[in-house]
Parts: C-alpha cells; structure tokens; sequence
C-alpha cells in the first residue's frame, strides 16, 4: 500500500461521516429555524367538535366489495360452463352489491341472450352502455341482441359502434365485421358485385342515412325513448351537443332564439344530447331557458353510429324528407339573419 | 465479492444505462400515468447506488477529491432520502363541508406504506371562504376561515389559503381550485330517526352546467338526485366578481318520478319519510401534503451542490481560463484504458 | 417615452443585425467590434422594453410565452456578450451563436403580445431566484454551443475559424461552461422544488415541464461522466454538447409552448 491510496482512503473515510453529520444537522437547522410552515398547529388527543356526517354515495357500493367479487366469479365461471341459467342468478345477486359496473350487466346480458330472454338481455346490455359508453362488449352483444328481435338498423348501428370501440386485437372482431357484411346484404345496402368492402362501409358512414337517423330510438328528457319519425315533413336543424362541452353551451340561447323565428309549420330544431342523465340536462336546459324539444344519446349509437359525430358541437340540417342536407361542425350565432336565410334555404 | 464484478459493476456502461433507463421512466411515465414514475424511478437509482458504491472502490479519480466525492455521497443520500419520504409520505385530497369537522376517513390519494396514520389526531371545522376572481374568470386570492379547538369549549379561527396552508401534526392542508355548494338535507324515516347529510355538488364554477348530485338516503336504497337551482348566476365571465353562496337558490330534488323545488326549511313527503332541505352550505377541497424528511433533503441537496462547487473550482485553479484557451497537451485517448485499468484499491 | 411594446421591435432588429454583423465579420476575419455595440445597444432597449412591460403589469416575465421567450433571447444575449467580453479570444464565436439565438427571435415575432396576469403562488421569491438560475444554466450552455459549433464547422471543412484557439482548447472551455451549466441546472432545480412545496405542497410532481428538466439534468451528467471516463475527441464532445442543448431547449421552450404556461399543471 503506497502512501498515496493511504491518504485517498482517508478522504473517503473522512467525506462519508462529515456528509453525512452535515446532513443531518443542517436539516436539523433547516427544519427548526428556516422552513416556513405555514400556520402550524399542534394535533389534539381528543374530539372537541361533533362532526355531522358527511355521506357520499360512491362509498356505498364498497360496503361488500368481496362478496361482489366472489358471485361476479361465479357468475364468469357458469357462463364458460355453458350454464346460463346459474350465471344470470349469480350476476343478478351480485347486482344489488355492485349497481354501477357496466361489465356486470354485459355478462348477465349474454348470460339472458343464452336462455332467449332477448328482450331482458337488450336491457341489460343499454345499461352497461349507459354507465360506460365506451364499454365496447355492450355493443357487441346488444348488436346480436337486436338482430334476434328482427331489428336489423339497430344490430348494425350497436356492431359498427363495437368495431369503433374494440381494440384491433379484439377475438371479436372478425366475427363483428362479418356480422356488419352480412347484415348489410340483408339490408339491400351492400352490391352484390363484390365492390371492395372497406370501400363500401365509408361510403355507408359518409352518407349517413336520414331514414336511420328518424327511425332510431333515442332517450327523452323525462325518462322515456322515443324517435324523431313525427318531424318528417319539417326542415330540421338538429344540434348536437354536450353539457359538458363549453362551445356548446356557448351557442344554446342562438339556437333558442332561432327557434322562435323559424315558421314552426315547416322548421324544427332539436337538441341531441349525449349526456348520461335526463334528469340533469333537462335541469341544465330550464336554467338557461332552452325550450325546444331535445333528446339523448348517451351510448352514442345514434351520434357516432348513424351520424359518425366525433366533435362536438355539431348540427345537421335536414330535409323534410330525412336526407342530410349540410353538416354545420362548432358552434355558431344561429339567430343571424344570414344562418336563418341559409337554414330557409333547406327544402 | 469478486474484483471482477465489482470492476463490472463501477463501470461507466453501468453508470450510462442507468441513466437512460431514469430518462426513460421519466418520460414514458409521465406521459398519460401508464406507471408512477415515483416509484419506478427506484429502480435505476437503486443501481446508480450500487454502481456507486462499487467506484468508491475502484475510482481513483473520484477517491480522491473530497468535492466529487462529497457530491456523490449526497446524491445517493438524496435517493435515499427521497425513497424514505414517499414511503412514509401522503399525498392526498379532501373535500371538507362549510360548518362540518375535517372526516379523515373521506382522505383519499397516495398513502405511503410506512405512512405514521396521524390523521386522525386532526380537528378542524371549515368555516366560510372568499374567493375574489379577476375578469376573465381567473382566480385570485383565496381566504378559507377554519376553526380550530381552543381551550375549553371556546374555539379560534384561522385564515388560510393558496401559498398559506393549515399545518397540524405535519399535515399541511392548502386550498385548491376545487371548492362547490353543498346543500344540507335532513331525511326523518317512519320511526323519527333522522339522517343529516351535506350533498357535495360538483366543483363551481367549473362545473357551473351540472350542479346536480346523486344521493343515496342513509340506510334506504332509495336514490334522489338533487340540482341546485341558481336562477342568477353567481359568476361573472366578464367582471370581477366573489366567490359566495348564492341567496336565492332553490333545490330541485327528483323522486319517485316527480320533480320538486325547495327553498330552505321547506319539506317534501317522500314514501317511507320526510326529506327536508336545510340550507345551502360550501364545500372546501383541500390538498393534503406530508413531507417530513424535507428539510433533511434539502440540507443534503445544499451539500452536494457546494461539494460539486468546490469540485469544479478546483478543476478551473488547476489551470487559468486563459490557459484553457492556449493549447493543452494533448490528452486523448492516454486514458481510453482507464476502465479497463479497473483498480480495485484496498 | 415610447411604450413598453414600441421598444421590443426595435431590439430584435438590433439583434438580427448584430447576428448578421457576426457573420459579416467572421466571413472577412475581421474584428467584432461592430456586432459587439449592436448587441450591447439591442439589449439596452431590450432591458428597457422588459423593465417598463415589468412596471406596468406589476410581475416580472415569466407568466406566458411571450414573456418567456423575450426575457430568455435577453438572458442568452446577454450571456453571450459576457462570455465574449470576458474571454475575448473566443469572441469569433459570435458567428455561430448568434445565429442560433435569432431562431428565437423569428420565434417571438410570431408569439402573439397579451398582458398577463401572474398566478396567486407566484408571488414569492424563489420564483425569480428560480427563473434567474435557469436563465444562468442557460447562458452558459449556450456559450459553450457557440464554441462547439465552431468545432465542428472545423471538422466538417466549412470554414477555418482562424482567430479562435485550437479545438482542443475550446472543447476544454466548453467543458467547463457546461459544468458550471450543470451547477446552475442544479441550483434551478431546488430552487423550483422549493417554491412548489411552499406553494402547492409537493415538491416534485413530474409534471411535463419538471420531467424534461430531469432529463436534460439527467443528459449533462451522462455526458459528464462519459468525457470523464473515456476522454473523446472534440468532435464528439461538440455533438455532445449540441444534444445537452437541443434537450434543454424542448425543456425550455418546448414543454411551456405544448402547454401554453410554464409548469401548467401546477396554477
């Protein structure tokens, strides 16, 4: 050993303790006679004041988050035993502890699809959708639902809605695109010369179909579903819109005013929200004195899947006989004279 | 150990790669919380530590200044140190209601594992706040009243608010940008028990379009949902204007398929029970801070920058920076070997 | 008195010139003098423009881009002046530096000028401590750009740089504006972690602005340890130095442009 690594060795051993003694009462020091911390207070031992109880409704469904689990299994573990019946009873013991997990009533949707109870399964499958919109299996099996109950435009709708949501590694998603294929050829929609396919289904969502979009079923403000059918014949200026969206709300009074000037023999407007509540939006709209009639559409199977919407605010101007006549993207003044010349010139 | 591992270990190939693995996690995991970068990051400090540890055995160079070495020291004290804090720390949010003691159970956020749970020694009563906001909806000061036990029954208020938190026991609680009306509810069931509640709307005025809440009465399964109904609005989008409960308001409560409006002390039947709405309160949202390792990481973080400081002064004495601008004798690659020259010095 | 806004325009016109004076000069082998006085009166009515804009909205600049931007093509002039000044063999480094800073000065032409408003939490003195140690770290990163673009417009054959020292001694003086960069940086970084545990409560949150500045403190010490270790040639050291800055430039110019504050998440 040279005496040069002698007096290294000493500047490490010297370094580690001194940094380490500096450290500590430096941050001694720090802590004590420099750090501001606020207006300190020292904590009590015991309870002075009452505190009233504050409830919040989220927690409540923690309460049996276990036993949940345990029948939410159970019910997982009959549908892949084939044992449908097993299944549905689970998931719906399960449901009075969970309420609001959208996977929950997409399972005990299929599992009511497997026993023929379509129309409980069609149900189940909206209220998935409603809770989680994005819940992309929802669609797939509300898509099967409808095509058993013979409603072809709605099955269609809910499977296109699928492919836009499912992943691209989806097991199901050949199953849906051939599902699409399929239903569109039974709808008269698809050339049977065999044009391209991906071709052919842009073109579809291009040209959104006006017949789709008055027969689909949409939510209604007081709680009930019903369609835009009776504005045929009417020029319609259809907005849609979000609460949450700030350009929307924006332009809501101009569309109010516009409704008052349109001739309500030949013009409706009509809102399209994608909110979840209709309690809310109904409530939002008194407030700041909206009047016309306005729907929902909170899984968005009329707002994507018919009208391929993906920003909002959005209004469609729509002929008396339900084709799409102009696609307005963000919000606008509606009650210029020029907006209502251009709306009157819609026939 | 074998000299040769440790060799491996103190390698500058180690020092790089775990360096780029830090850049890494920092950025992908900043990038949407696909993971807490707080956590992950351990990880290549960890093994900055140990590639540390084995140079101090190696590195000639970095035994031999004090300024480097210090450095390096306190750095990996620095990892250590921050690791222990957001092991013991407490990140978290807290909504507290207008006339209501803080509930320690309603804290939620990130807990350390090795977190001393003092929460619960923490009493305080939310007063009343002021909000000023400048035109154009941004918001100013904030002065949050809140009561705190005094001696006997008598009790004492405190301002606090943006920059100025309430610190108890370590705890720092500072105001936040979420705050919101709270309409207090009282339902009385057939037997005469009564369940108070304080309904916390979304925040206001962000979420001035959905000042509607869901609520569960206590005990039932019976779901209400209420909507505060503000028939001027509170905010001004243009002007100045105050955060402050509106006196006007009247509460929309939707049951059993009818829609009601209630001014405050008014009651409505609902089956099984009375629901009557009391007044309409505030709510505070406070974020909650406990970091008591932090004066020790900032003592060590001062350290290192003077070891590094008097590390480099030393370096520029060594020669003038005039002399630097005059040609050095040429030093490449005379120490390309250097790591290959690993010295395990004993 | 002209307004504060009547002022700025006037400066990033001297400063365009100075950097076209620069390279004026180095093209000729003359001496700087000329650049040197440009710059020197740009930033006189630059500090002029800030100090009245500073009075007048009661907050120093550091609220917006705008005001990033401006005060940071002031600091980074400044620092370069000074380098020069200080050491003035390296002073033909004008030629390659300038020319870089005025990317930021075309850049704020097109920013548009709004008053602004600083946020409750800034009113505290580690902000302007924090704001004046990056711009520090900043400066000198810069000059040591300047000097390692010179190395390499040697290497690539474009031009002879006659008037400068050897490459090997403006890689050593590089070497050291980075290390005293790394030091500010540093300093930058405890000085921010101090004013946000005093304000929010959290001293580090890795929000997208204090990532990027971990990263590049993160990228000079790789670059530091490298040169010390395995002792590169100038060449490689100069593309070193150019990465070091590319990073702190998206740290400080990138991450509060993507979104529009500084530190955005925290306000």
């Amino acid at each position: 050993m040279t005496a040069g690594n002698r007096c290294r060795r000493n500047v490490l051993a010297l370094t580690v303790p001194i940094v380490a003694v500096v450290v500590v009462v430096f941050g001694f020091a720090l802590d004590r006679w420099v750090i501001d911390s606020g207006i300190e207070i020292a904590p009590e031992p015991a309870a002075l004041f009452p505190s009233a109880p504050i409830m919040d409704p989220a927690r409540q469904s923690d309460l049996d988050g276990a036993h949940f689990d345990a029948l939410f299994a159970q019910g997982i573990a009959g549908l892949r035993a084939g044992k449908p019946g097993q299944a549905a009873a689970a998931f719906e013991a399960a449901r009075r502890l969970g309420p609001k997990v959208p996977a929950l009533y997409v399972n005990l949707g299929f599992a009511r699809l497997a026993l023929g109870q379509v129309d409980a399964a069609v149900e189940s499958f909206e209220t998935s959708i409603n809770l989680r919109p994005a819940q992309a299996n929802a669609y797939f099996g509300l898509a099967e639902a409808r095509e058993q109950q013979g409603d072809m435009e709605a099955a269609l709708g809910a499977m296109r809605t699928f492919v836009h949501l499912a992943s691209e590694d989806d097991r199901f998603r050949r199953r849906a695109l051939s599902a699409i294929w399929e239903w569109e050829a039974a709808l008269g929609r698809r050339p049977s010369n065999g044009t391209d396919a991906a071709q052919t289904e842009t073109n579809e969502y291009a040209q959104a179909k006006g017949s789709d979009l008055l027969t689909a079923e949409l939510g209604r403000l007081d709680g009930g579903s019903g369609t835009l059918a009776h504005f045929r014949g009417k020029t319609l200026v259809l907005n849609v819109w979000a609460t949450w969206c700030a350009p929307c709300r924006v332009e809501l009074p101009s569309l109010q005013r516009l409704s008052e000037k349109l001739n309500p023999e030949q013009y409706a407007v009509v809102g399209l929200s994608t909110d979840e509540d209709p309690d809310f939006v109904r409530e939002f709209l008194r407030e700041v004195g909206v009047a016309y009639p306005n729907y929902l559409d909170p899984g968005r199977d009329v707002a994507f899947g018919i009208l391929k919407i993906e920003s909002y605010p959005q209004t469609l101007l729509i002929r008396p006989d339900g084709s799409i006549a102009q696609r307005i993207v963000g919000a606008r003044a509606w009650d210029e004279p020029e907006m209502v010349a251009n709306i009157e010139s819609v026939r | 150990m074998s000299h040769s591992l440790i060799c491996k270990l103190a390698s500058l190939r180690v020092t790089l790669t775990c360096i780029g693995v830090a850049v890494a996690v920092a950025l992908f995991g900043s990038d949407g919380d696909t993971w807490p970068v707080g956590a992950m990051i351990a990880l290549p400090f960890g093994a900055l530590c140990v590639n540390l540890l084995a140079a101090l055995t190696t590195n000639v160079t970095l035994r031999a200044s004090a300024g480097l070495l210090g450095f390096h020291l306190a750095l990996a004290t620095l990892a250590l140190l921050a690791a222990a804090d957001r092991l013991t720390g407490l990140a978290g949010h807290v909504e507290v209601t207008e006339g209501v003691g803080f509930d320690p159970s309603l804290v939620e956020g990130d807990i350390g594992p090795f977190h001393p749970w003092k929460l619960d020694s923490v009493r305080f009563v939310q007063g009343g706040f002021e909000i000023d906001y400048d035109p154009g909806m941004k918001r100013r000061d904030t002065v949050s009243k809140v009561y705190l036990p005094g001696d006997g029954q008598a009790s004492r208020s405190l301002d606090v608010g943006d920059d100025m938190p309430l610190v108890i026991g370590g705890y720092r609680f500072y105001t936040s940008f979420n705050k919101g009306f709270a309409p207090l509810v009282t339902f009385t069931d057939g037997a005469g028990a009564a369940h108070t509640g304080a309904i916390h709307l979304p925040s206001y005025p962000l979420n001035y379009f959905k000042q509607g809440n869901d609520w569960t009465i206590p005990g039932t399964r019976k779901a209400v949902k209420v909507w505060l109904h503000l028939p001027d609005e509170v905010y001004d989008e243009e002007g100045a204007w105050r955060f402050r409960k509106p006196d006007n308001a009247s509460l929309v409560v939707i049951a059993e398929g009818a829609r009601r409006e209630l001014r405050p002390g008014e009651t409505i039947s609902l089956s099984g029970g009375h629901l009557r709405y009391e007044e309409l309160r505030s709510w505070m949202g406070y974020t909650i801070a406990y970091n008591t390792l932090v004066p020790w990481m900032l003592a060590t973080v001062v350290i290192a920058i003077l070891c590094l400081a008097w590390h480099v002064a030393g370096k520029f004495q060594a020669t003038s920076w005039d002399g630097a601008v005059r040609a050095r004798p040429s030093q490449t690659g005379t120490d390309a070997n250097a790591e290959r020259r690993c010295a395990y010095v004993r | 008195m002209f307004a504060d806004g009547a002022w700025l325009p006037i400066s990033l016109a001297l400063y365009l010139a100075a950097a076209l004076a620069a390279a004026i000069t180095a093209a000729r082998n003359g001496t700087f003098q000329m650049t040197i006085m440009l710059l020197a009166v740009a930033l006189t009515t630059h500090s002029v423009a800030i100090s009245l804009r500073w009075h007048r909205l009661d907050h120093g600049p550091y609220v917006d881009m705008f005001e990033v931007l401006s005060s940071n093509i002031w600091s980074l002039h400044l620092a370069v002046l000074i380098g020069c000044l200080a050491i003035p063999r390296i002073k033909a480094s004008l030629a390659t530096v300038l020319p870089v800073l005025q990317v930021l000065v075309v850049w704020l032409l097109f920013v548009p000028e709004r008053d602004t408003l600083a946020p409750i939490t800034y009113g505290t003195v580690w902000l302007p401590v924090h704001v004046t140690l990056g711009k520090i770290f900043l400066g000198c990163a810069v000059l040591a750009v300047g000097l390692s673009l010179v190395v390499l417009v040697r290497h690539s054959g474009l031009g002879a740089f006659g008037a400068l020292p050897e490459n090997r001694a403006l890689d050593e003086l590089a070497y050291r504006f980075i290390l005293i960069a790394f030091i500010f940086e540093t300093l930058m970084l405890v000085a921010g972690a101090i004013w946000a545990q005093d304000a929010w409560g959290r001293y580090w949150a890795w929000d997208p602005l204090e990532t990027w500045a971990f990263v590049t403190w993160l990228s000079v010490a790789a670059y530091l340890h490298f040169r010390a270790m395995r002792r590169p040639a100038p060449a490689l050291n100069a593309v070193f130095v150019l990465g070091i800055f590319v990073v702190a430039f998206s740290t400080f110019f990138g991450m509060p442009f993507v979104s529009t504050a500084p530190h955005k998440g925290a306000i």
